[in-house]
C-alpha cells in the first residue's frame, strides 16, 4: 500500500519514505521496539485532529510492524471495522501518545484467525480509550501492553467477546505504571457458547517509585454451555506502596430466576436471554461513542439493534 | 547424626532406623528417584540460595519419644516450654505432639479421647502400630510425583503427626502438634496424615519455630486430609520459622460427600515461603475454606495462597488471604480455582488483600480461576493498598499514637483470620502483629 496523507499535516508512509525514517529516528526511544523493523508509519500531527479508518492505511493482508506517533495534543480517532474479511489477520502495532494527546479506538477482529499484538507508550497526560470486540474471529491471540510512561496519563480498556462453536480465544493484557500518578483500567466482559475456550491473562505491574498509581482491571465471562470452558488469570505485581489496585474476576451463568422473571412477563426464553446478555454488556455498549460500531455490536451479541428499547 | 547430602544410603538409614516394613523402604526409594528426575520450580519465590546438598536430611535428638514432659531432657523440655506447649496442653488441649529435629520427643492424648477410639500419634508409629490404616490412605492425597518437594518429603519423612478420628467422634477440643529445628543446616521432613470417618470431627493446630542462624535450614512438610462423608476437619497453623528457614510445603485436603474442610493458615516467618493449602472437593456437597494471612519483612518472601478443585456438583469454596508486606518484604497470592465439567451448581469465591507498609515492600497476586461448568458461580477479587491516611487520622484525632493506630488498622486488616483462631492464640497474634510493627513507622 503506498503512502497517503492526512488531515492537519498528518501523513501514514511505507518505511521507505523519507519522512518516514526521520520520524522513527526521533521517536526511537519511545517506541518499544527496533525501528529498523517497522514498515509503515503513521504519523499524527501535532495539533492535528483526525479520525482514521484502518482499512484505508493498512490492508487486512498486510502483516507489517506499523509504528503510529500521535503528537503532542492531537486527537485521534481510531477505527478498525474488520469489515473486510480475510482467513488470517496479522496485526502488529507500535503506538507511542506523546503529551496531551488523545486517542480514541474501536478494534473489531477480522478474519477466522486474528493475531493482535499492541504495544502502547503513552507520555504526560495522554489518553487512550480502547473499544474490542473479538467476536468475528474463531481463532483469536491478541497481545496488549499499556506503558503509562508519563504523569497523568490515563488508559480505559472495554473488551468484549463472544465465543462461540470451536472458537479459541487468548487476550492478554498488561498495565505498565512505569511512573507515578497514573491510572488504567482495563475490563474484560465475555459469552461463551457450544465448545469454545477462553483464556484471559492480565497483569498489573507498578513499577518501584510510581506512587499514586491507580490501576484496575476486571474481567467477568458467561458460560453458557457444559463443552465452553474459562480460564481467567488477573495478576498484580505492585512495588510501591502509596498505590490503589485492585482486580476482580467472576465467572457465571444467565440467572435462572431472572429469566423465569422475564418469561413470566410474557417474552420469549431468547428473547429473554438477549436481555440478559444485553444488560450484562450494557455498560460497555452505551460508552461506545460510534454510533456504527455500537450498532454492529448490539446486532452481533443480542441479534436485535433495538433491544434496549424492549421494555 | 549423618552426613549432609541426599542420596540412597541416607534415605535407607532413616528407613533402617525406624525400623520400618519393607513397603515404605520402596516408596522412598522410589520418591527419592522420582525427586532426582524433577527439576526446581521455575516460577514462585527464588530458591537459589537454597544447597539442597548443604542439608542434613535427618537429625535424631538424642532422646525417644515421651508421654511425661518430666523425662523429657531438660534443655529440650525448657525450649518447648518457653514455647508455652504445656501450659496450653494443660489449659485447652486435647493431646500435643511435639517435635525436635526430626523425630516426635513427646505424644500424649487425653484418655477420654483414646477410649473413644481417636489415635494421635507421631506417623513413624503409625507406620508399624496401625499399619492397614496408614497404607489405605498414605501418599493419596499428595502423591510423591505432585511436585519436588513432595517427592522429597516422601523420601526422606520422619516425624509429623498421624490423626484417627472414628466415625461420630466430635473432638471438640484442639489436638496440638509443634514442631521445633534446633539444628543449622538440617532439613525437617514431617509427614502428617489426618483421616476423619463420616460425621467426626477435629481441630488440628500446629505452630513451628527455629533459632535464628546464618546458614539455610529447609522445612519441607507434607500434610495430608482426608474428610470422608459429612465430617469436618480444620487445620490451623502458625508458622514462624526463623528467617534462615525455607519453608516449601505441600498442604491438601480431599473432602467427600457434605465434609468440610477448613484451613487457617498463618505465615510470620521464614526466609522463603512456598504454601498453597488446597481442597478437592470430591464428594457432592463437601464445602472449603481457606483463610490465610502472610507477613512478610526485609529479606522474606511469603509465597502463598489457596487452591479450590471442585470436581463434585453443589461444592463451596472460600478462600481470603491477607498479606502486609514492610521493611522491603514481599507477598505473592498464588491461588486456583478449578470448576471440573460435572461440578454443577458450584459456588467459589476468592478474596485476597495485600497491605503495603512501606516503599521498599512488594506485594504480588498470581490467582487462576478455571470454569468448565456452565452452572458454577465463581468470584475473585483482590486489592493492593497502602494503611489508608484518613483512617490513620481519625484514630489519632481520638488520641491514639500513630504507631498504636497503624497496629489497629492493621489488626482489623486480618481480623478475618484472628477471629478463626482459638482464643489463646489470637491474643497471641495480636501482640506478635503489634510487636512486628514496632519501629516500623516510616
Amino acid at each position: 500500500m503506498n503512502g497517503f496523507e492526512l488531515a492537519d499535516g498528518s501523513f501514514c508512509v511505507p518505511r521507505s519514505d523519507a519522512r518516514a525514517g526521520q520520524v522513527l529516528l526521533e521517536h526511537a526511544s519511545q517506541l518499544a521496539v527496533d525501528v529498523s523493523t517497522v514498515d509503515r508509519l503513521l504519523y499524527i500531527a501535532p495539533g492535528a485532529c483526525i479520525t482514521v479508518d484502518a482499512a484505508v492505511v493498512q490492508a487486512p493482508d498486510d502483516v507489517g510492524v506499523m509504528a503510529v506517533i500521535v503528537m503532542p495534543r492531537a486527537q485521534l480517532t481510531w477505527i478498525a471495522h474488520g469489515a473486510q474479511r480475510v482467513a488470517v489477520a496479522l496485526v502488529t502495532m507500535h503506538w507511542h501518545l506523546a503529551e496531551y494527546s488523545h486517542v480514541r479506538m474501536y478494534v473489531i477482529s477480522q478474519g477466522d484467525e486474528y493475531y493482535l499484538m499492541q504495544r502502547f507508550t503513552l507520555a504526560q497526560q495522554a489518553e487512550l480509550r480502547s473499544f474490542y470486540d473479538f467476536s468475528c474471529s474463531t481463532i483469536v491471540r491478541a497481545s496488549i501492553r499499556y506503558v503509562l510512561a508519563g504523569s497523568r496519563a490515563c488508559v480505559e480498556v472495554t473488551a468484549m467477546y463472544r465465543a462461540d462453536g470451536e472458537s479459541q480465544y487468548t487476550i492478554d493484557t498488561v498495565q505498565e505504571h512505569s511512573v507515578g500518578n497514573t491510572f488504567s483500567c482495563v475490563v474484560v466482559k465475555g459469552i461463551g457458547y457450544d465448545r469454545s475456550r477462553v483464556a484471559y491473562t492480565g497483569l498489573i505491574a507498578v513499577c518501584e517509585g510510581a506512587a499514586q498509581t491507580r490501576a484496575v482491571q476486571k474481567n467477568y465471562n458467561i458460560i453458557c454451555s457444559s463443552e465452553a470452558s474459562v480460564r481467567s488469570e488477573p495478576q498484580l505485581a505492585v512495588a510501591e506502596h502509596a498505590v490503589q489496585c485492585t482486580h476482580a474476576s467472576a465467572t457465571g451463568f444467565l440467572d435462572f430466576e431472572q429469566l423465569f422473571y422475564l418469561q413470566s412477563r410474557g417474552i420469549t426464553i431468547q428473547k429473554a436471554k438477549d436481555l440478559l446478555i444485553y444488560g450484562f454488556f450494557a455498560d460497555m455498549i452505551k460508552s461506545i461513542e460510534n454510533k456504527e460500531v455500537k450498532e454492529q455490536v448490539v446486532l452481533r451479541y443480542c441479534g436485535d439493534t433495538n433491544i434496549s428499547s424492549t421494555v | 547424626m549423618i552426613e549432609k547430602g541426599l542420596n540412597r544410603a541416607v534415605v535407607i538409614h532413616i528407613s533402617e532406623s525406624k525400623n520400618e516394613p519393607g513397603w515404605m523402604t520402596d516408596f522412598r526409594l522410589k520418591a527419592l528417584e522420582q525427586f532426582e528426575r524433577m527439576p526446581m520450580p521455575s516460577w514462585g519465590a527464588d530458591l537459589g540460595a537454597l544447597n539442597i546438598n548443604d542439608i542434613r536430611y535427618y537429625v535424631h535428638p538424642e532422646t525417644g519419644t515421651h508421654e511425661q514432659w518430666q523425662t523429657v531432657p531438660e534443655n529440650i523440655k525448657n525450649t518447648f516450654e518457653a514455647l508455652g506447649v504445656q501450659r496450653a496442653e494443660q489449659r485447652f488441649l486435647a493431646g500435643v505432639n511435639a517435635q525436635f529435629e526430626s523425630e516426635v520427643i513427646y505424644k500424649r492424648l487425653k484418655q477420654e479421647w483414646r477410649e473413644k477410639g481417636v489415635i494421635f500419634i507421631d506417623t513413624d508409629s503409625a507406620v508399624k502400630e496401625h499399619e492397614a490404616l496408614v497404607r489405605k490412605y498414605f501418599a493419596t492425597v499428595v502423591p510423591p510425583h505432585d511436585n519436588k518437594f513432595a517427592a522429597l518429603n516422601s523420601a526422606v519423612w520422619s516425624g509429623g503427626s498421624f490423626v484417627y478420628v472414628p466415625a461420630g467422634v466430635q473432638l471438640d477440643q484442639p489436638l496440638q502438634a509443634y514442631f521445633r529445628i534446633n539444628t543449622q543446616s538440617m532439613g525437617q521432613f514431617e509427614r502428617t496424615l489426618i483421616i476423619a470417618d463420616p460425621g467426626s470431627s477435629v481441630v488440628y493446630v500446629e505452630g513451628c519455630s527455629a533459632p535464628v542462624y546464618s546458614k539455610s535450614s529447609l522445612h519441607s512438610a507434607v500434610v495430608e486430609l482426608v474428610a470422608l462423608r459429612g465430617a469436618h476437619i480444620r487445620y490451623t497453623t502458625i508458622q514462624n520459622w526463623s528467617t534462615a528457614v525455607y519453608n516449601l510445603v505441600t498442604k491438601r485436603a480431599i473432602a467427600h460427600e457434605q465434609a468440610r474442610v477448613e484451613w487457617i493458615d498463618g505465615n510470620f516467618g521464614s526466609k522463603v515461603t512456598m504454601k498453597y493449602p488446597c481442597v478437592v472437593l470430591a464428594g457432592r456437597g463437601a464445602r472449603a475454606t481457606v483463610i490465610s494471612v502472610a507477613m512478610a519483612h526485609a529479606g522474606q518472601h511469603q509465597d502463598t495462597g489457596g487452591k479450590a478443585i471442585h470436581l463434585a456438583p453443589e461444592t463451596h469454596s472460600h478462600i481470603v488471604s491477607k498479606s502486609i508486606s514492610q521493611g522491603g518484604g514481599r507477598a505473592s497470592y498464588r491461588g486456583l480455582v478449578r470448576v471440573n465439567k460435572k461440578a454443577d451448581r458450584v459456588h467459589a469465591r476468592v478474596y485476597c488483600d495485600a497491605l503495603l507498609l512501606d516503599a521498599r515492600s512488594h506485594a504480588d497476586a498470581y490467582p487462576t480461576v478455571l470454569v468448565e461448568n456452565k452452572h458454577a458461580d465463581v468470584g475473585h477479587e483482590a486489592s493492593i493498598t497502602q494503611v489508608n491516611e484518613e483512617h490513620l487520622f481519625y484514630l489519632m484525632s481520638r488520641g491514639l499514637k500513630r504507631e498504636v493506630a497503624r497496629a489497629l488498622i492493621v489488626n482489623g486488616f486480618i481480623d478475618a483470620f484472628v477471629k478463626e483462631l482459638p482464643m489463646e492464640y489470637a491474643v497471641e497474634i495480636n501482640r506478635l502483629i503489634k510487636h512486628e510493627l514496632e519501629g516500623s513507622i516510616g
